[in-house]
């Protein structure tokens, strides 16, 4: 079965990602679901919940919700919701569920906006993809939904969760989002960010600024990284002989003869037992696939990966 | 791009005049896609000399993620693009959902961005059933809606159910209805019946197909009238719609 976790947890999906992205922006972030998505969101995927409020709610879809596609109940409890708070915006984010009944994110997105001035988001991740997707997806939607033409930042970074880099985030903000084309600088800090200045058309730089800490530990010799792609260039940029193995995107801009894009388990495992590495810089949870492996093993943490910081 | 989806009752030839307009458009030499989005799959069978098209739910359905719309599609009379939705076995599944993974894939592939048609036309099962029959629809698909209907009574209603499924997405930029084929079934009254209608419902007559055997043999021989029978009456009026509607996106 493809990507069928035996040793790891299942990896944070889109809909985290999005709202990674949106967590600390003012918004009202409605989370199309059950309640499940919501609750995984907020209890497992987003370290902030602990520390620091976001207004997410859950759509708290029924069987009749999905059966009778009662979209206009969907319209009234946001509306309802976004005159009770303070939000800068409405964001709507798709899970599995609303996935697989079809429902048509643009038409609710419109039916809100007929409905009121605050400015709607509507992102159609579906809980089969990867975070970092579903990150790219709301920085493209940010840009879309805010470009106004007004001055521009000196520099923005996409990217930069906490869902890959822990601690070390850096969010956008709407400001920042209102010109972006013409920022002074568009910095790629992971996939998402580089798929979403790609997406974009925007001129950028990628680099990983949380990766470069990693450059005191003894890399020398042939080493493997199995985390973001950004993080495993910015490190061979700063002379590391290395390849990189990521389960989540990796772009032909960064690709090099040795790189992989992994989807199974099996395929670290024998990445590594083949390649001859010195040293292996991944989440510590990944030791678990390589018991035989006898070289340095430098633990990088990616909460996407295991939930740690 | 003109984009038209095409409803009506089951059995009351959607296929037929899809094709038969696509293949009006190719021979303007207009640049045509045909998605039909049944899962029955024989919505392009006349375009492709009878033989069916192997729907893109069947390929998903033996594990290959397609990369490319070759894959998925195959070219028919007048170089049109056909491709075939599917579903599920009958009984088993959501079609409506097989249609949304079709259209997920379409836009993944890219297939507006690269093909740029001048046409697409949408050929969709009998009713909006439910959320995946009205995905053709939807802001960025179809823009505006065909109905086929003859004069017999559950056509009609049919037809009704349509135009008052399509009223209830105003709200959310969804297709309009552009009009009524009238495809003659020659029952008693039926120019008076349609025309009453559609004047009940707001909507205008833009074709009337006669009953033609010319459309039957062509079928018989896997083609559409505009290919295979052009001079008859039935190819004239697929001419004449097409040029209009073309007339009509200006």
């Amino acid at each position: 079965m493809k990507g069928l976790r035996k040793v790891l947890t299942p990896f944070a999906p889109d809909q985290s990602g999005a709202v990674s992205v949106l967590y600390n922006l003012g918004g009202l972030i409605v989370v199309i679901d059950a309640g499940g998505c919501t609750g995984n969101i907020c209890g497992f995927d987003e370290p902030r919940w602990q520390n620091s409020k976001s207004a997410i709610f859950s759509a708290g879809l029924r069987d009749m919700d999905a059966i009778l596609g009662r979209d206009e109940l969907l319209v009234k409890k946001t509306i309802d919701a976004a005159t009770r708070i303070d939000c800068n915006f409405i964001a709507l984010i798709g899970t599995p569920v609303p996935a697989t009944i079809g429902t048509d994110y643009r038409a609710l997105k419109r039916m809100i906006e007929n409905k009121t001035d605050i400015p709607v988001l509507s992102i159609a991740t579906n809980g089969m993809r990867l975070y970092d997707e579903g990150e790219a997806m709301a920085y493209k939607e940010l840009a879309d939904v805010f470009a106004d033409g007004s001055s521009s930042a000196a520099s923005v970074t996409l990217g930069q969760t906490p869902l890959t880099y822990g601690n070390s985030f850096v969010d956008v903000t709407i400001e920042q989002m209102r010109n972006i084309s013409n920022s002074g600088e568009v910095i790629a800090a992971s996939a998402s960010g580089l798929s979403a200045a790609m997406g974009l058309g925007l001129d950028h730089k990628i680099l990983s600024t949380p990766a470069l800490k990693y450059l005191n530990e003894d890399l020398s010799g042939k080493v493997l990284v199995c985390h973001d792609e950004v993080f495993g260039k910015t490190l061979r940029d700063n002379g590391v002989d290395l390849d990189i193995a990521t389960f989540f995107t990796l772009h032909d801009e960064i690709r090099k003869e040795g790189d992989k894009k992994i989807t199974e388990e099996d395929e670290f495992t024998a990445m590594v037992y083949s390649g001859g590495y010195d040293a292996v810089v991944a989440d510590k949870c990944l030791m678990d696939l390589i018991p035989e492996y006898e070289g340095r093993f430098i633990d990088a943490p990616c909460f996407a990966v295991s939930g740690r910081m | 791009m003109l984009k038209i989806a095409v409803y009506g009752k089951g059995g009351i030839g959607k296929s037929t005049m899809t094709s038969n307009l696509s293949a009006a458009f190719a021979k303007l030499g207009k640049k045509v896609i045909q998605i039909g989005c049944d899962p029955k799959a024989d919505s392009t069978i006349n375009l492709l000399d009878g033989k069916p098209l192997k729907p893109v739910i069947e390929i998903l359905r033996e594990g290959t993620d397609p990369t490319s719309i070759e894959q998925i599609s195959a070219r028919g009379y007048g170089d049109i693009l056909c491709i075939e939705t599917g579903g599920p076995t009958p009984g088993l599944g959501c079609a409506g959902r097989g249609i949304i993974a079709t259209f997920n894939l379409l836009d993944e592939l890219g297939l507006f961005e690269k093909l740029k048609p001048d046409v697409v036309m949408y050929d969709v099962l009998g009713d909006v059933v439910c959320g995946g029959f009205a995905a053709p629809i939807r802001e960025g698909y179809a823009e505006k809606v065909l109905i086929v209907t003859s004069g017999e009574k559950m056509a009609l209603y049919a037809a009704g159910n349509i135009c008052q499924a399509v009223r209830n997405f105003e709200d959310r930029g969804y297709a309009h209805v552009e009009g009524i084929i009238l495809n003659k079934r020659n029952v008693i009254g039926e120019e008076e019946k349609v025309e009453a209608f559609a004047k009940e419902n707001g909507v205008s007559i833009v074709s009337t197909v006669p009953r033609s055997d010319d459309i039957t043999m062509c079928e018989d021989r896997g083609m559409t009238v505009v290919e295979g029978a052009p001079d008859s009456e039935a190819a004239k009026e697929f001419l004449r719609l097409a040029k209009a509607l073309i007339e009509g996106d200006k």
